[in-house]
Formats: structure tokens, sequence, C-alpha cells
């Protein structure tokens, strides 16, 4: 094979047409904004639908405005907890004999109170007594569950061809997501209306050591366990210091009664959005819905934490030793998704590692090979409240995570001195909208987008204009918030060091 | 990619996710509603669903033989480009475990011709242009996705990547420390490693479909490694391109093609040998690792193909079984026991080689024998009663309900269309199998449960800390515990640099024993006709294979062996070899004849070897005092089509004790001992009758020779490649 040689042509005509990239504008969406029709149930509801006609399917998504910021102290876990919940069926779904049900979990709450009392008993519980009591519980528990059809909610769903019947709790949100073929929107607004108006949540005690093994199986991983120690460390006060999975005390006694109440505060029409995109007519779709999701009851917004977190005081530092590989993260507080400076942090984060040529993968993967990978989020956790900005690096072998701190810093440290070019500052706006455009290429994809923005923001039609707001960055507000946001001051630094004393020598 | 880990470490930490492993399909399960009336869903009556709109897909075959697959899809002003290139991990060739990994990281990394890697990286990013290569088992892939409005400025650079990659050296040594990175670390996660081990265990830890790229492995690869494999697959006959998105179709056609008009495929199409799969033991096995809060369970067997007759039933088998949130094993382990968070298993097939089942929980260590036995139990019972008419209705419904989504985005129908082509497959398989999975019964269930899923055969995996066990392992059968310690990398060995001193003094050493084994017969040396028996150490056992191999020098050797699986014949004739079993002939890859073309050297006590020496045709390199295997003895090293072999010589230097050198060996390359014994004296000549191969000190194949004939007639007919097999 002959190498032809054509190379300068080819740079060149690459620079040249990269410099002439023109900058990313929402202007190719309009057509996609203009198909969105929005409408408000009297109850309340938020009901998005966004009509794609290409296939005969339609993605389902129904966002509740709650999450483990939501939470109280005693009680973590609880958004997620409820999560789990809601697939456990209705007064008509999963149930032999409703009536007879009721009466059986209402014992089995009470034996399961009886038995909390002696476990929470200070100074300590009397062994004599937790025996009979967990024999009681036991007992009631087997009583209940007699009149449980296991899983009859999602096997109705299997059936009629769902895919991807999901659901995630995070710390601003529980969104419950699937598809159906299309002929099935009657079906997905039934289903969806009865579980978050007549809600069973049968097998509670069960469903908690499901979330109990959840919680371990998330711990095996040492990335998990880093950040399960880092997080609460980089926040002192805001609810976003606690764990959306639960402190395992509280999910040993947390109780169906909490588990209702928290579905009575959160779940009504008020706080709940629905996106619907697919192959679904607007026109028809919406009597449809108004007949079923109309009829969950409105409730009224429910008020959102209070606290806030104050200016942190001096940098903050954590080591977890533990076999698996060094990594250092380094977060930053930043404000909320909200405030003008948010689409800079996404263009901060994107500048330093949004690809092959970002600058922390640049330097600490490519150039010095200090790293595996290196990179950033412009917010991790929540959005709603403020949050934080995070760098982090995995260090490669033989190398530490010395090296990659102090590299990272000299990168962050960059920004805060020399103004960035143009041409980078494009390239961040192009993969902007390339990141954009590949997360709505699915119908999932934009109805999640859809549902995120309207609640977050407060208007869908943010999920388009946060690219103008990305392309309204300019180089002195990459410098100027880098200068207030990376300051020694201002940051959390978590780190792994490897030592192969704990646990396996692997 | 930073992008994709930071997304990854995002969702991990953020977010609580219900489900766990991959998207369940569809479900059923056992319960009922007995004595209650119907559901008010039940009353909905649905519409007929919307015709499926199979989008228009342009066909064509460049001159150059590239096919092509082109869907318009104007909805995003954005395009992709996807090619399939045949040749993947089962392509490796000897000695190269890893090759195929690194090769499609350092074809995008190391950049192309006329553009640095690091150019490419800011030209495309600049544009929010990707870029990006990968592989798997059976090819690798090139892939583009870019505005509609850079397809000029990205086009041409992408067909650059595909016929002129640079495989830049400091690109690839910067893949190669990142990935023996990657390898110190892979023990950190339980899954991977639940994976890995499971695998190796279903399909035997050489095969391509399992085997693990170790430091060596990685340490072996070089720029060398990576320019002959793309010589060798990358040719447009060999390349399936799809291209689909915001163009016009014609145009697009038109664009590819002169994208890639220079591009001309040179000789016949490289030859993959299918691996064969070794059926391995089942067994219970433990890894011990004390930093996870649960034990990870996986059990295995071996399954079938996408295309078997029985997939079908397979299909609905292994949903009912292990599917989803309403499969009998989430049910029993999950649902009813609460013991761990996620529940199932399926049987994954492959297109051109049996896929596998895998099962899988994990809980916490006080209640691991509760979740295995009861994992048991219900494969056990899946395969003893049929399943009821319910699960079953479930299974198909939800089954064929899901066929919609087959065609709910262009990048899914094309990919699939792409993968059909490339494995053969009609381009309606999916169709055909929606039929096929209409007609399953429960008897076909229960035939098929029998037939291919055994439970005596699993092979079982319980990672964790088995000092917490509810019950020892052993109740399931005698354990294996399985060590994952991380091979260490090879000290190099460090052959000193030749000086004429040392050349002298191995030379002359060399010819004193080529003296000693016959002189004259060495240099009348014209052919050899070797009769014997070895015994081969398998994983299922020692295997003894008899043969004959008739060598004529300098380099052509035909070899005859009858084995437990039929007759193998293996034939290399200088620069090409094959081998032939049953009516099938596959032509052997170019390193596997340059492997046996040195072999042939080492053939009846280094006869070849020492006549090279005794013609002045081949230098020894002394090294001096050595031990081997317990004996002193004196070193010398030859190499042989540049690779070093170290002859140790009796202190006298009349006898060969034996030789080491680094060879493909079923745990990867590694170094091998040969040990000479028996000296005979045939026609002149002397011989060793026996011989052994150590690897790490145990023996793996011992040989045993009947007799040796020097100078006897031959067929040139044992030369002749035989006709090309039926294309099956």
């Amino acid at each position: 094979m002959t190498t032809h040689r054509r190379g300068t042509v080819l740079v060149l005509a690459a620079l040249l047409a990269a410099a002439l990239a023109l900058p990313a504008t929402a202007q190719g969406f309009k057509d996609l904004e203009n198909k969105v029709v929005e409408k408000t149930l009297p109850n309340g509801l938020k009901v998005l639908i966004l009509p794609r006609p290409e296939a005969p399917v339609i993605s389902f998504v129904t966002y509740a405005d709650v999450g483990g910021v939501n939470e109280d102290q005693n009680a973590t876990g609880l958004a997620h907890v409820f999560e789990h919940m809601a697939f456990k069926g209705t007064t008509t779904i999963g149930t032999r004999d409703y009536a007879k049900e009721k009466a059986a979990m209402a014992k089995e709450d009470e034996a399961f109170i009886a038995l909390r009392a002696e476990r929470l008993r200070r100074p300590r519980p009397d062994e004599a007594k937790l025996k009979p009591l967990e024999e009681a519980f036991k007992k009631a528990q087997a009583d209940a569950q007699q009149y449980v059809i296991p899983n009859e909610f999602g096997e109705i769903l299997d059936r009629e061809g769902a895919q991807g019947l999901n659901a995630f709790t995070s710390f601003d949100q529980t969104v419950y997501h699937y598809s159906l073929p299309s002929n099935k929107l009657a079906l997905w607004a039934a289903l969806e209306s009865d579980r978050f108006t007549h809600p069973v949540l049968r097998e509670f005690y069960k469903e908690k050591d499901v979330i109990m093994e959840e919680k371990r199986m998330g711990e095996s991983n040492p990335m998990r366990r880093l950040f399960d120690d880092f997080v609460p460390v980089a926040y002192k006060a805001s609810m976003y210091r606690s764990f959306v999975i639960g402190h395992m005390s509280d999910l040993q006694a947390l109780t169906r009664t909490q588990a209702q109440a928290w579905f009575d505060k959160y779940y009504r029409a008020r706080n709940l959005t629905v996106a619907i995109v697919g192959d679904v007519d607007p026109k028809t779709a919406m009597p449809v819905l108004e007949k079923y999701l109309g009829q969950i009851p409105a409730g009224t917004k429910p008020e959102g934490p209070i606290t806030v977190e104050p200016p942190q005081r001096e940098e903050k530092r954590i080591i977890m030793r533990d076999p698996s590989q060094p990594v250092v993260i380094i977060a930053y507080h930043r404000p909320d998704v909200n405030d003008p400076d948010d689409p800079v942090y996404d263009v901060l984060a994107d500048l330093l590692g949004g690809g092959r040529s970002s600058r922390l993968y640049t330097k600490l993967v490519k150039e010095k090979q200090i790293a595996l990978a290196a990179g950033a989020m412009s917010s991790l956790g929540g959005q709603k409240y403020p949050g934080l900005f995070v760098a982090y690096a995995v260090a490669n072998k033989g190398k530490t995570n010395a090296e990659n701190e102090a590299a990272v810093y000299e990168e962050l440290d960059r920004l805060e001195r020399e103004p960035v070019s143009k041409e980078e500052l494009d390239g961040v706006k192009a993969r902007q909208k390339m990141t954009f455009l590949n997360s709505i290429d699915s119908n999932m994809g934009i109805g999640m987008q859809l549902a995120f923005a309207q609640n977050l923001q407060g208007d869908w039609r943010a999920m388009f204009s946060n690219l103008d707001r990305i392309d309204a960055v300019t180089a002195e507000d990459v410098m100027r918030v880098a200068k207030k946001t990376f300051l020694r001051s201002n940051r959390t630094v978590g780190l792994i060091e490897t030592e192969s004393g704990k646990g396996t020598a692997q | 990619m930073p992008r994709r880990l930071a997304a990854t470490a995002a969702a991990l930490l953020l977010a609580v996710t219900f489900a766990w492993g991959a998207e369940p399909q569809t479900t059923p399960a056992g319960g009922g509603g007995d004595k209650r009336p119907p559901l008010a869903i039940d009353k909905l009556t649905y519409p007929p669903l919307h015709d499926i709109k199979v989008p228009a897909v342009v066909r064509a075959t460049l001159p150059n033989g590239m096919k092509l697959l082109l869907v318009e899809d104007h909805e995003l002003p954005v395009i992709q480009l996807k090619a399939m290139i045949r040749g993947g991990r089962v392509a490796e060739p000897q000695n190269r475990n890893g090759l195929v990994s690194l090769f499609a990281e350092v074809l995008r990394s190391g950049g192309t011709a006329s553009m640095k890697g690091d150019d490419v990286d800011v030209f495309l990013e600049r544009i929010g242009a990707e870029i990006e290569s990968d592989s798997s088992e059976a090819y690798t892939t090139l892939s583009a996705k870019m505005l509609t409005s850079n397809l000029d400025q990205v086009l041409p650079l992408y067909a650059e990547f595909m016929t002129h990659p640079a495989f830049a050296q400091d690109k690839l040594d910067l893949a190669k420390t990142q990935s023996m990175s990657a390898i110190s670390r892979r023990n950190d996660d339980v899954m991977g490693i639940a994976r890995r081990e499971s695998l190796k265990l279903v399909y035997g830890a050489g095969s391509p479909y399992a085997r693990q790229v170790e430091y060596d492995d990685v340490e072996a690869i070089g720029r060398e490694d990576m320019v002959a494999f793309h010589r060798e697959f990358y040719r447009p006959d060999e390349v399936i391109l799809a291209a689909w998105g915001d163009f016009q179709s014609a145009d697009m056609q038109k664009k590819l093609a002169e994208a890639f008009a220079g591009w001309k495929a040179e000789g016949p199409k490289p030859q993959i040998q299918q691996p064969f799969i070794f059926p391995q033991e089942p067994s219970v096995n433990y890894i011990e690792k004390k930093d996870v809060e649960q034990t990870f369970v996986v059990m295995g067997e071996l399954g079938l193909r996408l295309d078997d007759p029985d997939y079908p039933a397979v299909a609905m088998l292994s949903d009912i079984l292990g599917g989803g949130f309403s499969s009998r094993l989430f049910v029993k382990i999950r649902t009813q026991k609460g013991l761990a968070y996620g529940a199932g298993g399926w049987m994954n097939p492959g297109y051109d080689h049996p896929g596998a089942f895998f099962f899988f929980t994990s809980t916490k260590p006080s209640t691991t024998h509760e979740a295995m036995a009861a994992m048991l139990e219900e494969i056990k019972a899946i395969r003893e009663a049929p399943v009821s008419d319910r699960e079953l209705k479930k299974a198909k419904e939800g089954y064929l309900n899901g066929y919609a989504f087959d065609f709910d985005s262009t990048g899914k129908i094309i990919n699939r269309l792409m993968t059909y082509d490339f494995y053969g497959y009609p381009p309606d398989f999916n169709t055909k199998l929606r039929d096929a999975v209409e007609k399953v019964t429960k008897a076909d269930i229960l035939r098929v449960a029998q037939k291919r899923l055994d439970p005596s055969a699993l092979t079982m995996l319980a990672i964790g800390k088995g000092s917490e066990f509810d019950q020892p392992l052993s109740t399931f059968g005698k354990v294996t515990t399985i060590d994952i310690t991380i091979p260490e990398p090879k000290p190099k060995e460090v052959i000193p640099d030749p000086t004429p001193e040392t050349l002298k003094a191995g030379t002359d050493l060399l010819l004193k024993t080529a003296r000693a084994a016959g002189e004259q017969a060495l240099k009348g040396l014209k052919e050899m006709t070797i009769e014997g028996a070895t015994t081969v150490k398998t994983p299922m056992g020692e295997m003894e294979i008899k043969g004959t191999s008739v060598l004529v020098l300098p380099n052509r050797l035909h070899a005859d062996a009858s084995t437990p699986m039929g007759t193998v014949t293996q034939v290399v004739d200088g620069e090409r070899g094959w081998f032939q079993m049953g009516p099938a002939v596959k032509d052997l890859p170019e390193s596997a004849v340059g492997e046996m073309r040195r072999a042939l050297y080492a053939e009846a006590g280094c006869a070849l070897l020492l006549k090279q020496v005794l013609e002045g045709k081949l230098q020894g390199q002394a090294l001096g005092k050595a031990s081997f295997e317990g004996k002193d003895s004196q070193a010398v090293v030859v190499r042989l089509e540049g690779q070093p072999v170290t002859l140790y010589l009796t202190p006298d230097g009349l006898t060969i004790l034996g030789l080491k050198q680094r060879a493909k060996t079923q745990e990867g390359p590694q170094e091998v001992t040969e040990v000479f014994d028996g000296w005979q004296v045939t026609s002149g000549l002397k011989v060793p009758m026996i011989s052994s191969q150590k690897v790490k000190g145990e023996v793996k194949t011992s040989s045993k020779l009947s007799k040796v004939t020097l100078n006897a007639s031959f067929s040139e007919d044992l030369f002749k490649r035989p006709p090309e097999p039926k294309k099956e």
C-alpha cells in the first residue's frame, strides 16, 4: 500500500474549517419546539406532548418534583423507598382481596411499630422481648402476603410490550419512565393515574430488605464509597449532603405510615409533570389524559428545603485508604441551575473535560501521562439548589494523586489567568450543540429533557434556550467565573489512596 | 473518553435506580388473580397499531467492493457513518493476545498519514464532530458523527482513517501504558471480575470469547502488528459502510464513492478461522474479595446461536426464567425472599458462535447459599414441568408487543441491517424470529429446557467473603478457588548484545554439538519422516495424538495427526500454511506459519538448526554456564527469524539438554521449556526419541517417537493445497 502525501493541504483545510465553524444557535430547533403541546390540567398536573410519528411507539416520563433533598434526618432514603413502592400495585392491581389485605397490612404495621420501638429503646433493647415481637411481626407479614399478587403491575406492562420500565430517585427529583407501542396510550394513562391515586404500599418491609441489598451492592464500588464520604464533607448544611439511598439505621426503622405520608404530601397533581413523546396525536390524546390523570388529587405545591449552604471557610480534605486505584476529586461550590452563570459552568466543564482535546485530558492523560482519565462535571448531585462543580483525575499506574492534583490546579489557574481563545470557545459551543443533539435523538431522551427543564428551570422551553445561553458566554465570563469559583477556600478534595492492607490485596 | 466517564460517575452517584443489570425485557410470573373481578384496564380496547414504517434503505456496492447502506433521516441536522470491517478479536494472530482492542484505540488516536492524532482531536472537537473506532470479536468499526454542514470536512478525514492510519508510535505507547494501568486495576470492580471469570469458566480461559489480556501480552504488541493487521483486514471488499441522517442518498453515495475511489483490494481475502469452543467441565468456583458487602453469584452454561432453530423457544424459556420483574428468578429471590436487589439471567445468543446462559444475583454473605439454592431450584424446576399457559402467553405477548421498538430509531434499524449483512443473516431476520416466537409452544419450551439447559453442567461462581457464607460453597460440589492475582510482567529477558567473542564461542560450541550429532548425516539431510505419539494436557484431561510428520528441508512440513476429534492435517509450505479437518480447509494466519516454521528447526533434536550451523548459515551466541532443569549446562542463544531461542548443552557441548523460547500457549504467550531425552542413533543421526514441553514447570505435552527415517522419497502431493471447500 502506498502512502499518499497530501498532509499540509488537509491540515490547512481542516484548521480553516474549524475557524469558520459557526457557533451553535437554537434556530435549528424551532421546528421541534413548535411541535410541543403544553397543557395544565384542572388539577394542576402539567402535560407536555411532542408528536414524533416516525415509529409507532411512545415514551412516557412522569416527573415528581421531590427527591432526597426533601428528606429529614431519621428518615433518609424515604424518597427512594417510595419510588420502589410505586411498582407494588394499587387497590385493584396486585391484590387478591384488597379489603382483607388492608386489614392484614394494618396488623403488620402495628407489629412492626411495636418491634421498632423495642429495637430503638435506650439504653438497650430487651432481648427477651425482641424475639416474640420479631415472631409476631413475621407472622403478620406472612398474613398480609397471602393477599398479594407479586409484581402484577410490572407483569401487565411486560405483557403489553413495555420497554425500559424503570424509575430513578435523585436529590432533586423522582422520575418514572417506560415506553409502549403507541396504540396503548390509554393503558399508560390508566395505570399511571391508578398508581398515583390509589397506590398500595404492599410488601413494604420486604422491599426495604431489597433496598438494603441495593445499598450494599452500591457500596461494593470504591468510587461510590468515596463519594459517600466526600459529599457530606463538601456540604455542611445543604440537604445535598444526605444520601439518596439512605442510612442503614433509617432504612431499618422506616414505617409504611411514613412512606404513605410522603406520597400524600409529594405525589399530588400540582407536583407532577408528564412528558409524552412519540407517535401521539395531542388532540386525541388530551381527552384520554384528562380522563385518567385528571383523577389525581390536586393537593398543594409542597414547600422545599429551607437550609442554605453557608460559604465555606477553608479547604476541606478527606482521604479514603482503599485497595482500589488512586483517584482525586476536587469539588467547588457553585450556584444553582437558575443562576445567570450556570451556562458558564457548562463551558468550564467542557473546556476542562469535554473530549480528547479538553485541557485536563490533553495535559494529564496525553502529555504528562500521569492520569488514566481526567475530566470535569459542571454539577455533581442536585442542580436545583447551589451545588458542586467537580474536576477529577484517576492516576495512571505508578503515578500519584499529588502529581495529578497539582496538574489539575495548574489548569484551573490557567483559566483564571489567560482568556480562552475564540477557537477554543467556539469549539465548546459546537460540542455543546452536538451533546444536546445526542440527548434528543430518542423519544425518551426528549421526554426527559422536557420534564427536567420544566421543573428545574420553570419552563420546558429552557431545554432549547440553554444552547443560546451557552452561546452567549464570553471569554471574560469564563475568566470571571473561574476566578470566583476556583478558590482554595471554596474547595473540598477527596482522595482514594491505594492501600492494599485493607480487604483483598488486589 | 472523559465525558463518558463523567457521565457514568455522575449517574452512579446521583441516581438510585430501580432495576439492576441490563434493561429487563419482557416477563410473566406465577400468581394469578383467581377470585377477583376483572381489572378496569382489562376492559380497555386498543386501536390497531399504526403501521411500522421501514425507512427506505439504499444498498449499493462501490467498484472497489465496499458495500454501502444508506438511510435518510432529516429530523436533526446530523449525519452518522459506521463501517464494520471483518476481522476482530477472533482474528488476532497467535502471540498477539489483546492486539485488536489496542489496534482500534490507536487507529483513532494515532492520527492519519496527513494529520496527527492530536490535531485530529482539536479539529473534530472544534466543529463538534466525532470519529471513533472500536472492536469486537468478529470485526472492528470506524464511526463518525457530525453536523450536516460539516460532512465535506469530516468525510475525507474519515476515509483517511480507514485507508491510511498512521499508528503513531507515541500513541501506541500511551495506549499500552493505559492498557497496563487498566490491567493493574481490573480487580477493583467486582462486577468486572464476575463478568470476566464467568466467561472464562464457560468458554475456557484460552478462548477468544473469554481470554484476558495480561501485561506480557500488551508488552509484546508493536506498531508492526497494527500495520500488519490493517494491511491484512482493511480492504474495501471486507467493509460494510452505513450512513444515516440528513443527506440525499444519491449525493451521499457519490461522495462516498469519491472518498474511497483510490482504495483497492489486493490479493485473496483473509481467511478467519472460527475458534473451536471446548466444552468446559461443570464447576463450583470461589473468589475471595473482602472489600465487598455482598456475594456476587453467576451461574453459566454454553448456549446457542441466534439462528439456531431452538433459539425462539430458548428466548421464551430464558425470559420466563430470568428476564425481568416478573420472571421466576426475580420473583423467587427478590420479591418473595427479599434476598437481593437484582436477580435474573438469560441466554445471550451469538451470531456466529454459541452464546451463553448467565444467571446472576448478589446478596449479603449470610444469605449466599440460600440465594444460590433458590436459583438452582428454579433452573431445575423449569425442566421438570411445562411452564404455565399464562407464563407463555405473557412472554410471547411481551416479545410480540415489543417488536415495534425494533424500528424506533434510524440508527437502530441500520445497525441491525448492517449486522445481519455482516453475519450473512437475511435482512428480515427479526421478523422471521418474531413469527417463530409466535409459534413456540409449552412443549417446545420444556423440550429446549431439557436439551439446552442442564443444571448439572453449570459453572458456578461466587465472589465475596466466604467465611461469612450461611453454608459452605462445597454443598454444591468440589470448590475450586480461583486466584485472581494479576500476573506480574515477566522481567525482560536480558540477552546481552553479542560480541565477536561470544559469537565465536557460541558457534564453535554448536559446531561441536553438530559433529557429535552426526556431521555426515546432517550435511546430507534433505528429508525426515517422524512417527510418534504426543500426549497433550487439555482442560478436559489428557489427550493422545498419534501422527506422522514429513519434514522437507528447508521449510516444508506435512503433519497428519489423529485426534479424538478426527484427523487433522497441517501443512506449511514456506510462507504459506493451511490445515484440514474433515472436508474443511483453512489457511493458517501468517503468524502461525512463522511459528511453525521456526518450530521445524527444533524437530528431531534441533537437526535443522545444527545443519544450518554446519553450513555456516546460523550463528550461536554463548551465554556461559547456566542451570537447566537442575543440571549444569552451557547456554547458547540463536536467533530464528529474529526470535531468540536458548539452547542448553551438556557442559562438554556434545548433547542438547533442551531449549527455552517464548511461544503461544493456552494461557497466552509464555516461556516454554523443551526437554530432550532418550537419544538414539538413526541412519547416522543422533535423535532424542523422548521430549516434553513445560510451561511454568508443568509438563503440557510429552512426545515419544517410534520411528525416524531420513531422506525417504515423498510425494509432492503432500504440499498441494486441497481445493477450496464449499462456502457454508
